[in-house]
């Protein structure tokens, strides 16, 4: 019995002193993750990864949720395009999480920013903008990510949330996070798990009954749209003046993709049809004011229904690629006009 | 003869240990309603 005790605190101090930010981005994201499903694992290691690596290398951060997860086909399909339209290479990074807020995205955009140079790409989308205080308090309680971010923290404060308390030993102040996953310890016995972007592929469709009771789940995402939208375009704001201020770095609003029937249902419905509209006059204004570049490419991909499978989640392979090639294009046409306008 | 038992105590105690952590940081999970984030799909 004492000799369990006795391990039981050895182990205890192996995580106080081992699990530090650094061992995480320095090994493999998949000895963390619990499953190949578990993306809030496999981001916070994906970015204390990039926070010790160099800068040198042009690279390519999107942040986003499960639908621009979803999306890219694959980060090496997308930095080949980019080689390919620019002639240098890149990395991409896919920093996404299913339901990743515009709150978290400050906390990733904030470590990441004094390490990268190159393009950042946040997700912006209704529903998210429409996303009341309540899912950020839970979230500061319960945070889904394992990141010591001061912007994270002003964003609680300037929201009025109380912090919990901190020890400054990172094991401790992320407890939640690693006590959420103890089965991830038998990684260390089988071998890393393998994460995978295309989650949706094994989720099952939509029915048709299902789609007939869209409409009211689709008005509940951006029902809080008035009420909250001008405090978390706030957020966007503060996101994006603090990566430009790191410096070399050039930040573009992508709109998140939707499914065109999911699309049709809410512009049909004359309460989500409101909402939508003064969401697209705000990000107009807003893109106007900050002057940042702003794409909204799930047109110009053709994306029709039967590629998704459910109302924002690409689930064909060849949608995916063809999306992935729209955003590339717009990419390396908005990077080669700074580099002309800096060579001007 | 000493030799094995030692052994045997060292195994039990370094297993029960394992699991008394885990178990520990389960519990502590629990407590604190720590969890993976699954997205609900529609």
């Amino acid at each position: 019995m004492v000799g369990a005790l006795l391990v039981a605190t050895v182990l205890f101090v192996c995580c106080l002193t081992l699990l530090t930010p650094d061992l995480l981005g320095a090994a493999d994201c998949g000895y963390f993750m619990v499953n190949w499903r578990d993306d809030y694992a496999y981001l916070t290691s994906a970015v204390l990864h990039i926070t010790r690596g160099d800068s040198s290398k042009q690279m390519i951060a999107v942040i986003g949720a499960s639908a621009s997860r979803e999306s890219i086909a694959t980060g090496d399909y997308f930095a080949g395009l980019m080689e390919e339209k620019l002639g240098q290479p890149f990395n991409v990074h896919q920093l996404t999480a299913g339901g990743l807020t515009h709150w978290e995205a400050a906390a990733v955009a904030d470590c990441i920013a004094e390490h990268v140079r190159g393009v950042v790409v946040l997700e912006v989308s209704p529903g998210k903008m429409a996303l009341p205080i309540r899912m950020f308090e839970g979230l500061v309680r319960q945070p889904r990510l394992a990141l010591d971010s001061k912007a994270f923290d002003d964003e609680a404060r300037l929201a009025g949330i109380k912090l919990p308390r901190r020890t400054g030993n990172f094991f401790l102040d992320h407890h939640g996070f690693f006590s959420a996953r103890p089965a991830a310890v038998l990684n260390l016995l089988r071998g890393p798990v393998v994460p995978d972007f295309h989650q949706a592929e094994t989720w099952r469709p939509i029915s048709e009954e299902e789609w007939l009771k869209a409409e009211e789940a689709l008005r509940q995402r951006i029902e809080g749209y008035a009420e909250n939208s001008q405090r978390n375009f706030q957020v966007v704001e503060r996101t994006i003046a603090q990566l430009r201020e790191a410096g070399g770095i050039h930040v573009v609003l992508l709109e998140a993709v939707q499914n065109p029937r999911a699309d049709q249902i809410m512009r049909d419905s004359p309460e989500s049809r409101k909402s939508l509209e003064a969401y697209e006059r705000d990000i107009r204004a807003f893109v106007k004011a900050w002057n940042v570049p702003y794409l909204n490419i799930n047109a110009e991909a053709q994306l029709v229904p039967s590629e998704f499978i459910d109302t924002s989640h690409l689930r064909d392979a060849k949608a995916a690629e063809r999306y992935t090639r729209v955003l590339a294009s717009h990419l390396a046409s908005l990077i080669s006009s700074e580099q002309t306008d800096q060579e001007g | 003869m000493r030799l094995p038992r030692l052994l045997g105590i060292a195994l039990q105690a370094i297993v029960l240990g394992v699991f008394l952590f885990l178990a520990v940081a389960k519990l502590v999970g629990l407590e604190t309603g720590a969890r993976i984030f699954r997205y609900q799909a529609f």
